[in-house]
Formats: structure tokens, C-alpha cells, sequence
């Protein structure tokens, strides 16, 4: 197995190609165990990018499913305190063949030639797809993002040695022959104006640019998904996925997915209408979004097909007020999807297949009528609204 | 066949788009799956008119999903009988906190009701400062105005807050206040500027370009107007709609925000920076000949070139890509154009000659100034970095000029608008 690869299928010489990187240990910021670096901008150590990390890549493994582009290799990197802190190896088991392999930190170093050898695993032809994850701190201004590797303030004197500078990357992955270059950055924070301005280097390129990259090769479709939510709660949830990784998966087993084709396909247009489902319904919990340095690429993009999707979808009644009250039911074809009893005043979220649902709400302790509707849920979500009248 | 007409009612301050919202209609079948027999998605009215978007269907149950510019969908199931008559669907979609604000919150710059009045939000007792002007052209030669990146890059590198090279005009008077947001409505005629694009050719806009300043101490923001502006539908002035912030619920939101109310394409300006870009080209698509044929508004078939030029697949040649060239040689004034026309040269290029073109066209971009839309910033940027990295040192020095202003640069909104002074300080 190549370094860095934790699941391969040499089998395969036209498929997808993924790099996965996940950083929660930062020795040189906030709490870290080494001398804090003059740029931390308040940064500090986060638990969630690890498991995020390893919970997309076994998704990728056991679920993902492209027939004309199947998974052909993932390579994964992660900086935790298992092996940043603690000294230990991280481990990481796939879930489709039990393997157990050891993880190695994400250093500036080391994903600069995971993510060489990523692209050149992906350059033998144009029918590749490949597939970019980074999740862990990253700094963005205007139309800029540095995402920061562990070794981020290791160099006292320039701090952004260690980080990507995600821009530069971006053009330099033109050199890639794959024409469908998906990158899933859940990363983003907004910078002081001095950590980047007073730069000309935001990171590394990993790829440098060149002016012909893409001579006589398809156009590259290049749509860039990031997450938009600020502020450390979205990526400090011990033992849990980021929110916008949840999201993403979510997304990604049927809310971001659509069936014009005829089967049920995630495609860059759904994907992103359900990735905004989520991070809006992130705000009413009192999240904020953060400015994102939108590419503009949107090009369609079929990334994945789901054989049974699932379909976010939000009960409440009308008046809102009256939703605490309610005893809610969802049934289909006669039996039970899921109940709940009163006593909670947000929306009822559940998570159903496509097709008809009867929804219901009983009012145990008032005087309201029992109302209920037979509505058809579909992707990427539903709101269903349930009338309380007397 | 049934008939289905369809709306989406919306305050809009008594207007009315006639592209306004994008709806997909789903068959469901009697089993309760959906059924294949779709049709492509469509655009229907939006506003507080009475214009329907009217289709023939057959007989059944139907989900309405329709996707707003703000980002919000409305759902609604109806079930088309073998009647007549046809059916009348008014979806509906007014959560704008105010009246005034309904076109900020329907193209998703202020939050809907709820979450209006749920932030934080107490007034402030300063209010910001919001003035027109112009550049003040230290230079005779209109085409070349390479000196505003220098002077952008200068103002942001040096912290500037006063600026030699450009001429403000006295405070505007904002329409409505509610202690946190401020409301304008803005044209050309008001800013005693003329409403109709010059002739093809003419190498700069009479009486300089439009521009706003913010001032809210010790912040400031430039926003490029988008003027002049002529409506498709109906050859009227445009209207630009402002929204200027005193309060800012996350300090990296932007205080200035500008939609313009133009009934065709309103939307497609919203979606173009919503991640809606396909739904935004469904509608330049449908106004593809007032934008690229009649030549109305160059900064329409401006922003619909950015759309198209963003979703076509593949390489092969489009009909629109000589409304590129066009836009680039009939109106020297609009730095967009040759960014477009750059863009499509490099993503596209077969040769050499392809590359040296488009190195050309960017460098042309370069001297036009700073592009009205933020993706040409953004575009611009990328293609003279493609340059420099590859060791052209003239790329190299425009590249880290338009880097500096490109740091500063809003680009959740279509136009451009660059934060000059220093950030807001974190609540």
C-alpha cells in the first residue's frame, strides 16, 4: 500500500481518487504543548477535525458509490493528540476490509507529498475524479484561505509555513488531468487584517501553477463546497463530526441528491442546496456564518449515487407557539416513522425515505383538534406545517 | 391537460419581477413515488403584481418547490383535477422585517423577520455616513486606469482612511432607519449622472464613474454602482436599492450591501452569489437576446456572461462567447468584459497563441480598473497568478496589486465593494 493510503483498489484504472486531512493539534496555538506562536489569532485546539476526518473517510470506504467512477484510493492524514501530544501512532481500521494502518501527522511536509501523490494517482486519465478534504483551522480573507497544517507557527518568524495557501492550490490542480476536482473545505475563519495582508505568502501551494495546465485536456469542473459557519462550537463537539461535516454527510446520503436521471444521484447543485439547509438551520441555534471566499465554480459535478436516501424533514404546527404542545406522528403505509411527545417547543426533524408520509399532531392537553396531512417528501428537505385549531 | 398558473407573493415595495423565483415541479405518482415525467425547471413572477407563470400538466399530485434568491425554498403540494379551470397557486415568501427592507431580505442581504428580530440588536447611537463620488483621474488617458489598483493597493497597505484620488460629494439622506440598518434607493438621474450607457466605443462614462462611500468610523467601504442601468422590460432607469448597517451581528458582515431592482434579472444577480449559479443562468438564459442582442446594458450582459461563462460545460464554442468579445471592444469603460473574455481564453486555450492572447486581454483588464463585479476580481486575480507563478514578472507586480485590494474585496455580493479602512472592532 502506497504511504499515506488507507484504502486502494488497484483494480480500478478509471475511478476516484481521495486525500483526507483532519487536523485538531496545534502545538503552537492556544493550549497546545509547545511555545504559543505570535500569529495565533486566538486559535486554539480542536477535537472535532480528527473524528470528522475519519468518519468521511468511512464513508468514502463503505458507502460511496460511483459506477463509472468507483473509489479507487483514499489516503488519509490526521494530527491529533493521540500522535501529536501524547507520542502514540494513530491508527486508523477500514471499514470494509478490517485493515488496520497507521495514520501519519498532518505536517506541512507530509501532506505536501500525500497530496503529490494523490494528484499523480489521478493523472492517468481525464475520467478521474478526485476528491480534496481538509477539516481543521483555516484562515480566510477576501477571495484567500490558508488552511493550517500542525505544524502551523512552527516557524516563529513565518507562521504560515505551515498551511496551504488553498487559492494557489486550486489553480495549481489544473495540472491534473481528472476533469471533476471536488474539494470539501471545512476550515473557514476570518483573518485579522494583518495576518494575511502583511504576507505575500499565505502557505504552500503544494502544486505550482502552470499557464498551460490544461492543454489538451477537458475543462476541469471544480466545485469547491465550504463550510460557512464561524466561531470555534462548530468545530469543537467532542467526539462528534463538525457541524458542517455532518451536514455533508447528511447531505451526501440523500439530502443533496436528486433524481432527474432517474436514480438518486448527488450532484454539485443539490449538494449545495442541502449543505445550505443545514448551515441555516445551524443559525436558529445561534450560529453565525462567516464570510466564505467563494470560487464560483459550479459546475455539475454527479459525485455520488444513493440507493436509499434520506430526507431531512421539519414538523411544527401553525401558530409555531403551539408546537411544544403537540404529540407528533409520522406514519407510511400504516407504520410508524417516528413519534414525539409534547413538551419541546423546536421543530420536530426527522429523518425520513422519499414518498408519501402521513404527518399527524395530537394535542393531549388542550382543546385543539387533531390535525393531520399526507404530504410527499422528497430531497433535499421538507418543512411540514400542522394546523392547531379548536 | 389542467392548467397550473403559479406566483410568488412578495411585498417588493409594489414591484414586480417577472423572473423572480426558480420552481421545480415534481409529479408524484399514485404509488406515492416521483415520477420522471418532469419538466425542466422555470422561472415564475415574483413580487406584489398579479402575473402568473402559467404551464399545462396532467391531471395529479404535484410538489412546487421554489428556490428564492435569499436562499429560502417554499414547498406546496396541489393536486391538478380534469377541470377547466385553472388552477391558482400564490406561494408565499413576505418575511422581510420591514417593508423597506423586502428587497434586501428577498435577494438574502438581511435576515428574514424572525431572525431579525431574534440577533442582538441594540441601536446604535452612531449611524453611518454614506456619500456618492467618483474617481478624481490623475490621468488623461481613459483607458488606461491601472492607477486605481495602485491607489487601492496603497490605501489598504497604508491604512488610509482620506483618499487624494477621489472626489466625494456631500452625505446622502437615508429613506428609513430603524436604528440598526439604514435604507437608500439610488439612480443615476439623483446622483446627476446621465441613465443611458454611452455609445459603442466610447472609451470612459461621462462624468466618471459612480461610486458610493461608507464612512463609519474608523471603517470605510467603496462600492462600484452599477450604473448606468437600464432595465430590461422596459428600457426604465434602474433602481439601486442600499442597505448600510450601523449594527453588525458578526463583524465580518459587510455594512453596505446593493441589490438592483430590475425585473428581469434582480434574481440572477442574487443567485449568482448564492450558490445558485444555475438558477441564475436560467435567467440570463431567458434574457439572453435583450442582454447580448439589443445592447441595452452592458453591466446586465455583464453579469450574465459571468454566469454562462461559470456553468458551461465543456469546451465547445457558444453562440454568447462573440457577445465576450464584444462586451470587451464596444465598452472600453467596463473592465469586465476583458476579464471574461481572459477567463475563457486560458480555461479554453489550445496553444500558444491562446495563451499570449489571454495574457494580453488580462493586462488590458488590468489598465480598465476595477471591475464592477466581484467575481472579476476574483477571475482577474486568478489569471494573473497563473502568469506570475509562471514567472512573468509584469503579471507578478498587476497581480500583487489587484492580491492587496482582492483581500479587501466583499465577495458574497455581486458587486464590488472593497473595505478600505480598518475591520470593525469583535463584539
Amino acid at each position: 500500500m502506497p504511504r499515506f493510503v488507507v484504502h486502494e483498489n488497484p483494480a480500478i484504472t478509471v475511478g476516484t481518487h481521495a486525500v483526507i486531512i483532519g487536523v485538531g493539534s496545534y502545538p503552537h496555538l492556544n493550549g497546545g504543548n509547545k511555545p504559543l506562536c505570535e500569529d495565533h489569532e486566538g486559535l486554539k485546539q480542536l477535537t472535532s477535525p480528527p473524528v470528522s476526518a475519519r468518519r468521511f473517510a468511512d464513508w468514502l470506504i463503505a458507502s460511496f458509490n460511483n459506477p463509472s467512477k468507483p473509489l479507487a484510493s483514499v489516503a488519509l492524514l490526521i494530527s491529533e493528540e493521540t500522535n501529536v501530544v501524547s507520542g502514540q501512532t494513530a491508527k486508523y481500521t477500514n471499514p470494509k476490509t478490517g485493515a488496520e494502518y497507521d495514520i501519519e501527522r498532518a505536517l506541512i511536509d507530509n501532506v505536501k507529498d500525500a497530496v503529490g501523490e494523490w494528484k499523480d494517482r489521478a493523472d492517468n486519465s481525464v475520467d478521474n475524479m478526485t476528491i480534496f478534504y481538509f477539516c481543521g483551522h483555516g484562515i480566510a480573507q477576501g477571495t484567500d484561505a490558508s488552511l493550517l497544517t500542525e505544524d502551523y507557527g512552527a516557524n516563529k518568524n513565518d507562521a504560515l509555513e505551515g498551511a496551504i495557501d488553498f487559492r494557489r492550490f486550486n489553480l495549481g490542480m489544473l495540472r491534473c488531468a481528472a476533469a471533476e476536482q471536488c474539494f470539501f473545505i471545512d476550515a473557514c475563519r476570518a483573518s485579522s487584517d494583518t495576518l494575511l495582508e502583511n504576507r505575500d505568502y499565505f502557505g504552500l501551494p503544494l502544486i505550482s501553477i502552470k499557464k498551460d495546465a490544461r492543454r489538451g485536456k477537458p475543462s476541469r469542473r471544480g466545485p469547491v463546497f465550504y463550510a460557512a459557519l464561524a466561531g470555534d462550537s462548530a468545530y469543537a463537539r467532542p467526539n462528534q463530526p463538525t457541524v458542517f461535516t455532518d451536514a455533508l454527510l447528511k447531505s451526501l446520503n440523500g439530502a443533496g441528491s436528486n433524481d432527474q436521471d432517474g436514480d438518486w444521484r448527488v450532484e454539485t447543485s443539490r449538494l449545495m442546496d442541502a449543505l445550505d439547509y443545514f448551515m441555516q438551520r445551524q443559525l436558529e441555534d445561534g450560529h453565525k456564518l462567516v464570510q466564505i471566499p467563494a470560487t464560483g465554480d459550479a459546475s455539475k459535478v454527479q459525485i455520488h449515487y444513493v440507493a436509499n436516501p434520506l430526507v431531512p424533514v421539519e414538523v411544527a404546527c401553525v401558530p409555531d407557539s403551539e408546537t411544544a404542545k403537540a404529540y407528533f406522528d409520522c406514519q407510511q403505509g400504516g407504520a410508524s416513522k417516528g413519534s414525539r411527545p409534547p413538551g419541546e417547543p423546536k421543530k420536530w426533524l426527522l429523518e425520513l425515505s422519499p414518498g408519501n408520509h402521513e404527518f399527524i399532531a395530537t394535542y393531549p392537553k388542550t382543546a385543539f383538534k387533531p390535525a393531520s396531512k399526507t404530504e410527499f417528501v422528497r430531497p433535499a428537505f421538507r418543512r411540514i406545517a400542522l394546523e392547531a385549531t379548536s | 391537460m389542467s392548467v397550473l398558473k403559479l406566483r410568488l407573493d412578495n411585498w417588493l415595495e409594489g414591484e414586480e419581477l417577472s423572473g423572480g423565483a426558480v420552481v421545480n415541479l415534481y409529479p408524484i405518482t399514485p404509488q406515492g413515488t416521483s415520477s420522471p415525467q418532469r419538466r425542466s425547471p422555470f422561472a415564475i413572477p415574483a413580487g406584489s403584481g398579479n402575473n402568473f407563470y402559467t404551464l399545462e400538466a396532467a391531471p395529479g399530485r404535484y410538489l412546487i418547490e421554489a428556490q428564492l434568491p435569499s436562499g429560502d425554498v417554499v414547498n406546496q403540494e396541489v393536486t391538478l383535477d380534469d377541470s377547466s379551470a385553472p388552477l391558482e397557486v400564490r406561494l408565499k415568501s413576505d418575511r422581510s422585517p420591514h417593508e423597506w427592507l423586502s428587497w434586501q431580505q428577498f435577494s438574502g442581504k438581511v435576515a428574514e423577520r424572525g431572525r431579525y428580530n431574534r440577533e442582538e440588536a441594540s441601536p446604535s447611537s452612531s449611524v453611518p455616513c454614506l456619500s456618492s463620488g467618483t474617481f478624481a483621474s490623475p490621468f488623461t488617458d481613459p483607458l488606461n486606469q491601472a492607477w486605481q489598483w495602485e491607489a487601492l493597493a496603497g490605501a489598504v497597505r497604508n491604512r488610509e482612511t482620506h483618499f487624494p484620488w477621489l472626489v466625494q460629494k456631500p452625505p446622502l439622506t437615508a429613506r428609513n432607519y430603524d436604528g440598526r440598518v439604514q435604507s437608500y434607493v439610488l439612480t443615476a438621474t439623483m446622483l446627476g449622472l446621465p441613465w443611458q450607457p454611452p455609445p459603442r466605443g466610447t472609451p470612459a462614462l461621462e462624468k466618471g464613474r459612480a461610486l458610493l462611500v461608507m464612512r463609519f468610523d474608523p471603517e470605510v467601504e467603496l462600492i462600484s454602482l452599477p450604473l448606468p442601468w437600464i432595465t430590461l422590460d422596459q428600457s426604465r432607469e434602474g433602481l439601486l436599492d442600499i442597505a448600510v448597517r450601523s449594527v453588525l451581528d458578526n463583524p465580518q458582515s459587510p455594512r453596505t450591501t446593493l441589490t438592483v431592482r430590475d425585473p428581469s434579472i434582480g434574481s440572477a444577480l442574487s443567485y449568482m452569489t448564492a450558490g445558485s449559479l444555475d438558477r441564475a443562468c436560467l435567467l440570463f438564459d431567458s434574457a439572453r437576446e435583450m442582454l447580448f442582442d439589443k445592447q441595452m446594458n452592458p453591466l446586465a450582459a455583464a453579469a450574465g456572461a459571468y454566469v454562462l461563462v461559470s456553468t458551461q460545460q465543456g469546451a465547445d464554442r457558444q453562440n454568447w462567447h462573440a457577445w465576450v468579445k464584444n462586451l470587451m471592444d464596444w465598452y472600453p469603460w467596463l473592465p469586465d468584459g476583458a476579464i471574461q473574455y481572459g477567463r475563457m481564453k486560458i480555461r479554453d486555450e489550445d496553444s500558444d497563441s491562446d495563451i499570449d492572447e489571454a495574457r494580453d486581454v488580462l493586462f488590458k483588464a488590468y489598465a480598465r480598473g476595477l471591475p464592477y463585479f466581484s467575481a472579476g476580481i476574483r477571475w482577474l486575480l486568478n489569471g494573473l497568478t497563473i502568469f506570475a507563478d509562471d514567472g512573468d514578472e509584469e503579471a507578478r507586480a498587476y497581480a500583487a496589486n489587484v492580491h492587496k485590494v482582492a483581500l479587501r474585496a466583499d465577495m458574497s455580493q455581486p458587486f464590488t465593494v472593497i473595505r478600505l479602512g480598518p475591520r470593525a472592532p469583535v463584539r
